[in-house]
């Protein structure tokens, strides 16, 4: 299968030739196929957003290192405006992502750009909101700037959704959303992937989620990819997570101090539901 | 006899000595029928706060919780008179936030942390950052030092204190955000969703730096979508619709799976596991709070099954 996404020995420097200069990425690759669900994860500082710029022509290779979106070289020309209707990316903080003074126009700008006529940018903006929970009766007329938090973040995904992209690149999208809007996001991206053969790229600093939602996983730290490889393996390499910076997630984490006093299990669970089925079969004898 | 009459009668010393004694004893924060909209002058004004009745005691440690636009920052910032109450009343340390002329006792008795840290830095070393507050509110020089050097102390930035806001990990921006309010001396911090864009280990050094604060007798109030550092508190306060939805421990919110689920909350994951592990018969504490004690119910539960 051809990657949609393929990143290989990227090295990138911000404000490169002036004193400020800011070495982001070292050596960082990655590969995502079509349909798949790829997580990035990583400390702090690490170069995930950067990495993620990449994969919409917000940054384009100039140093070392290849990237490939769709077919195209990113190195060289490509129709970015084509790109990035295919290719939508929602950024780290929702204040990047939003100008327009109202939530229904924010929505309405990447359908009106694509040329739709405005009864398909309606229905794609109710669309949208109701996708993210925002009542388009309510939000629509709302200024973007009386939003709450978590209700802007809610619409900064909407905008994005509304452009209906066959590759979506999240950054941290379910930062500050609450619990419930957490899971209805969840659901709403496996109902893309499976019932739309959406391909995913997304970074997320809780594993709990990435364990949820990921086919694989790559950690990165200091500017390098260390791993790209199946969820299960990397989130139960609670050693490797340690080292890179991150903390494992709650059922690998369990399954590791319950060993350590004695227990022994088998099984390697990754989400809390997969940790109480293994429970359970190991009680049951 | 007329109200000003009465106030002429009250000496400010008086009413400084009252205030005093009634210290231990009166809640530090006292919310009453407190309610408040946005938008009046518009035509449809969006109300955030329906009648909320809290009242917060000194050195407690309470977790804000609710759906995104339950009215939990608007509440926040109630608190320090940030925002005015359109009916109700907001009473800090006995003041009344409305009151013009105790708004800078009000600021400084009740601080408050935002969400990312980082775009409230205005300064260009963490020290000149952690003097900037108090600093403006006028106190004397060798005052202002003893604070930002107890601040910078507390909160484990004395090394770092000639870096770059900047160049600090998120970790480092929280424990600044932290210190930058603690120079000022406040009874009371509101630390609004300071973690939610922090990674777990920035966000477990913030926590535990809050919790420090709350043992040396500060009101820490802990506004968060995180279930599992609101299992670590005494008590969580959680919103609905501008309402209070519930107000008790941790333990009593997470047992009543129903009620969390209509206000939009979550389990934290050692919950879940204990729950469904107690509901098929296995002898473990149904709401663990911490993994910890799940982990300690089922090493007993295996080891006296064998
Ligand atoms: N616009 C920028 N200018 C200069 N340095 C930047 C910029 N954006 C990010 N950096 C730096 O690049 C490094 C990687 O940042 P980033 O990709 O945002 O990491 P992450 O998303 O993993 O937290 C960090 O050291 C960061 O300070
Ligand atoms: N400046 C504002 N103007 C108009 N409405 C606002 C403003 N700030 C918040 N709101 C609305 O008030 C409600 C409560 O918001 P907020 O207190 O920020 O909620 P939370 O912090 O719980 O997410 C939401 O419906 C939000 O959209
Ligand atoms: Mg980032
Ligand atoms: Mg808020």
């Amino acid at each position: 299968m051809t990657p949609i996404i393929e990143i290989s020995h990227l090295q990138h420097t911000y404000l490169a030739g002036t004193l400020a200069h800011r070495e982001a990425l070292f050596d960082a690759s990655l590969q995502v196929l079509a349909g798949q669900s790829v997580a990035l994860i990583g400390p702090t500082g690490a170069g995930k957003s950067t990495l993620l710029h990449f994969c919409n022509g917000l940054l384009r290779p100039r140093e070392s290192g290849r990237v490939i979106v769709l077919g195209h070289d990113m190195g060289r020309d490509v129709d970015l405006a084509a790109l990035r209707r295919q290719v939508g990316l929602v950024f780290q903080n929702p204040h990047h992502q939003l100008f327009e003074r109202f939530v229904g126009d924010d929505v309405a700008y990447g359908p009106r750009q694509m040329g739709l006529d405005e009864d398909e940018v309606d229905r794609r903006v109710q669309w949208a909101l109701e996708a993210v929970a925002l009542d388009p009766a309510i939000f629509a007329d709302r200024p973007t700037l009386s939003l709450s938090g978590g209700e802007m973040r809610r619409a900064a995904i909407a905008g994005v959704l509304a452009t209906r992209p066959a590759v979506l690149v999240l950054d941290e999208v379910t930062t500050g959303l609450d619990p419930e809007g957490r899971r209805q996001l969840h659901a709403l991206l496996r109902r893309l992937k499976y019932d739309e053969g959406v391909t995913f790229l997304f970074v997320s600093n809780d594993l709990d989620e990435v364990a949820e939602l990921a086919d694989e996983v790559i950690v990165i730290h200091a500017g390098r990819t260390e791993v790209q490889g199946p969820t299960r393996d990397v989130l139960a390499d609670i050693s490797l997570l340690e080292r890179s910076g991150l903390s494992a997630p709650f059922a690998p984490a369990l399954f590791s101090s319950l060993r350590a006093r004695g227990l022994s299990l088998r099984g390697a669970p990754l989400t809390p539901a997969e940790a109480e089925e293994e429970l359970w079969l190991a009680w049951k004898g | 006899m007329t109200d000003t009459a009465h106030t002429v009668e009250l000496s400010p010393r008086l009413l400084a000595w009252v205030r005093f004694v009634c210290r231990g004893v009166m809640s530090l924060l006292v919310c009453e029928q407190l309610a408040l909209s946005y938008g009046l002058d518009g035509d449809t004004p969006i109300q955030a706060l329906r009648g909320i009745d809290l009242s917060i005691g000194a050195g407690s440690f309470v977790a804000l919780v609710g759906r995104n636009g339950s009215g939990k920052s608007s509440l926040a910032r109630c608190m320090n008179g940030l925002l005015q109450p359109t009916s109700g009343r907001v009473l800090v340390d006995g003041l009344d936030t409305r009151s013009r002329s105790d708004r800078i006792a009000i600021r400084s008795t009740v601080g408050m942390v935002f969400q990312n840290p980082d775009n409230q830095f205005v300064m260009s070393t963490v020290r000149e950052e952690v003097a900037f507050g108090p600093e403006n509110l006028g106190v004397p020089m060798p005052e202002l030092a003893n604070r930002v050097e107890q601040a910078l102390r507390a909160t484990g930035l004395e090394d770092v204190a000639d870096a770059d806001p900047q160049h600090l990990s998120a970790g480092g921006k929280g424990r600044l955000a932290i210190a930058a309010m603690l120079a000022l001396q406040p009874r009371c911090l509101v630390l609004d969703e300071t973690t939610a864009l922090m990674d777990p280990l920035a966000r477990r050094e913030t926590l535990a730096m809050a919790r420090q604060l709350r043992d040396r007798g500060i009101a820490v109030i802990w506004v968060t979508h995180h279930m599992d550092e609101v299992a670590h508190m005494e008590r969580v306060v959680a919103l609905d619709h501008g309402r209070i939805g519930f107000d008790g421990s941790p333990a009593e919110l997470f047992a009543d799976m129903a009620l969390c689920e209509a206000l939009g909350l979550g389990l934290p994951p050692s919950v879940q596991v204990a729950q469904g592990l107690a509901a098929r018969g296995l002898p473990v504490r149904p709401v663990a709070l911490q993994t910890e004690a799940l982990v300690d119910d089922l090493v007993t539960a295996w080891s006296q099954r064998a």
